[in-house]
């Protein structure tokens, strides 16, 4: 019964990729098949699992890279989903045919909310908890109820990378031996006072008591203690001693440069977990730095194109998740060119409607106050929601122009964009732009 | 004339971009032609509480709810007193679970008889509400983990969505000049009659000889509409399966 399994996922594999369907629906069937059929797989000892809120693909594709380059075979569900269904499609597609899976390492994107399932079936040997912000709470109510959900999974062997900056995903670590941290030391970026819309830890998550920051780099996101409980941002591991945004260059424990394409403090921390995880299988330092320099990922989140004359970039963002636009509106606002910003806001999720519109009020649309911002075009079919919290961010109204009609966007921001032009929207938004250019 | 404003616990029950609430009653307020002061409080801050035209309190995590309910304990004779002194009190998402007997075991405010049981799934969904307060429907999002029980005036009536529990079809409470309601998040941005109706009771409660200006809200109106009816057809739809 394995074998026929194997086969047949594997003969549906190649069917899908034949016909570009999606990559879940292999590992969909042999589970429906044999809901323990990854058990019966052997599987090397070696599983990297990456979860979290924000940056896991990015992630798990620099640990991908930097692993392959150092000469390990490593298996990766990079082009698949990251629930049960397509870690099991591609531990499948990995297996021979007599149930084993030979490379030296799985790496494993995880959705927070599967985690729990996926790891009844093995065991991770190191456990990546990224970060845990506001995400899709529609679907996921808030950041506690994903907190016990992980921890639902973490057992006390498996060895954890965490964000010591991040003092909710950091909590996993209270109080625990086998930890390893990141994060970044404080920088030309860093602020006294947390500017954002929200903090999500202003008040301890483990004993609400009241913490006090030393600096935040954004959101919860810096140097925290709670005098209560001591909770507290830990020594890291791997730390970005230095920082400068403008050139893109790190220094990681004051000795190894990297330089960033993608210039912005999310991404150093995408790099940290990458950096850390791959000298944990005792990759040479200089050989990681070698492949995350100037490292371009994969995932076309970034575009690049031309309009008019105009130097464009698409800044792909998630909707539902305000510290990813977040994200997309710091890093256009430190290039510090004049520019025109699109925003799109025109299919938000699909099993609802915007009635939740939290996350619009989340997003600080307050930095594009800059100079350099000279025009900012909101569009798409829940433009309104937006449009009302502009009127109510302080951003001079005559800069701000209102299209809910997607040509007339195209139009407008072919004709009358000043300077540089980014595209801020989600996956599900998109081609909406980049298919009218 | 001057009105004040209390967004209550600001740093804590601020899970789903409330103080939204705020901003736009200022604002809604300062347009009708008076000065507006907010003032933010939170957990073992002191407070006049006799000051205040509106007061507002949104949603937070269960576990920040559970933190924030042992201050409120503190504060029931101000509580008893604002609500007596029929002061405008909007609390949105589960923080008017509070006011109740109990939220689980949890001894709650007992300003109110209302029970509330915590359950383990969450409960989201898409809503429209009518209310026999003032006209228009409420369009908005639940996004809760409990039921509530009670015999209390109800503030909503279900037309769309989730309400208080499987029992009934009723959502919300009303007492006096109290509003609860589980919708949660900028509730005011998305509703122009409700934040009407609420408006019209603060500035009459402080003053006798307030009228009502009519002003254009061309982005909330239609922000409004446009959801209003996108879920007046799903609800259509929804009703032929």
């Amino acid at each position: 019964m394995k074998l026929i399994i194997i086969l047949l996922s594997k003969f549906i594999y190649w069917i899908g990729k034949l016909i570009g369907k999606g990559s879940s629906m292999p590992g969909k069937i042999a589970l429906k098949l044999d809901k323990n059929i990854l058990k019966k797989i052997k599987l090397p000892d070696n599983i990297v699992v990456v979860t979290g809120s924000n940056g896991k693909t990015s992630t798990v594709e620099m640990i991908y890279n930097t692993l392959v380059n150092a000469g390990f075979s490593v298996g990766c569900n990079l082009e698949g989903s990251n629930q049960t269904e397509g870690v099991a499609t591609m531990i499948l597609r990995n297996s021979n045919l007599k149930g084993e899976v030979r490379k030296d390492i799985l790496v494993i994107e995880s959705d927070e909310r599967y985690l729990r399932h996926t790891l009844k079936n093995f065991k991770a040997k190191y456990l990546v908890v990224t970060n845990l912000y506001r995400d899709q709470m529609t679907r996921n109510g808030h950041p506690d109820v994903i907190y016990d959900i992980i921890k639902e999974a973490i057992d006390s062997e498996v060895h954890l990378i965490l964000n010591t900056d991040d003092p909710l995903s950091s909590l996993y670590g209270y109080k625990r031996e086998n930890v390893t941290y990141i994060g970044m030391n404080k920088n030309e970026l860093s602020k006294k006072e947390n500017l954002s819309a929200y903090n999500d830890a202003k008040y301890c998550p483990n004993c609400k008591g009241l913490m006090e920051y030393e600096y935040y780099h954004f959101n919860h996101v810096g140097s925290y203690k709670c005098p209560n409980c001591g909770h507290c941002r830990k020594k890291p591991d791997y730390a970005v001693t230095s920082l400068n945004i403008k050139t893109g260059e790190i220094e990681i424990n004051d000795k190894y440069k990297i330089k960033m394409t993608l210039r912005s403090v999310y991404n150093a921390y995408n790099l940290l977990d990458a950096f850390a995880v791959a000298r944990l299988f005792g990759v040479d330092e200089e050989k990681i730095v070698s492949t995350l320099t100037d490292y371009v990922a994969n995932n076309d989140r970034i575009q690049t194109f031309e309009i008019n004359g105009h130097n464009g970039m698409l800044l792909t963002s998630k909707h539902e998740n305000s510290i990813s636009y977040n994200q997309s509106i710091t890093y256009l606002v430190n290039q510090q060119k004049p520019c025109t910003v699109v925003l799109i806001i025109d299919a938000v999720s699909r099993k609802y409607f915007t009635s939740e519109t939290s996350w619009i009020w989340d997003i600080d649309f307050e930095l594009l106050k800059d100079d350099c911002v000279k025009k900012i075009i909101l569009a798409g079919k829940y433009v309104n929601d937006l449009a009302v919290r502009f009127e109510y961010s302080g951003i001079d109204m005559n800069k701000v122009c209102v299209k809910m009609d997607l040509d007339e966007m195209m139009t407008e921001t072919k004709e009358n964009s000043i300077g540089d032009i980014y595209v801020v929207t989600c996956f599900s938004d998109r081609m909406k732009f980049m298919d009218r250019r | 004339m001057e009105l004040n404003i209390l967004h209550l616990y600001y740093d804590i029950l601020n899970l789903y971009g409330e103080y939204g609430n705020v901003v736009i009653m200022k604002k809604h307020l300062e347009d009708q032609g008076y000065k507006v002061n907010v003032d933010k409080k939170t957990v073992n801050d002191e407070i006049e509480f006799e000051k205040y035209n509106f007061i507002y309190i949104g949603c937070g995590t269960e576990k920040n709810l559970d933190f924030v309910l042992e201050d409120m304990k503190k504060r029931v004779v101000d509580f008893n007193n604002a609500i007596e002194n029929k002061v405008v009190i909007l609390a949105t998402g589960n923080s008017f679970e509070m006011f109740g007997k109990n939220i689980d075991k949890k001894e709650g405010l007992c300003i109110f008889d209302y029970e509330v049981e915590r359950l383990k799934d969450r409960v989201t969904s898409d809503v429209i509400y009518k209310s026999k307060f003032f006209d228009g429907k409420v369009v908005g999002f639940v996004n809760k983990m409990t039921e509530t029980y009670h015999n209390m005036s109800p503030l909503f009536e279900v037309e769309f969505g989730v309400g208080e529990n499987k029992r009934n079809d009723f959502e919300g409470v009303q007492y006096v000049n109290l509003y609860g309601t589980h919708i949660s998040g900028p509730i005011l941005a998305r509703n122009p009659n409700f934040l009407k109706h609420l408006l019209i009771k603060i500035c009459k409660n402080a003053d006798k000889k307030f009228e009502y200006k009519e002003i254009e809200y061309p982005y909330e109106d239609a922000g409004y509409d446009l959801v209003l009816s996108e879920l007046e057809k799903r609800a259509d739809e929804e009703k032929k399966k």
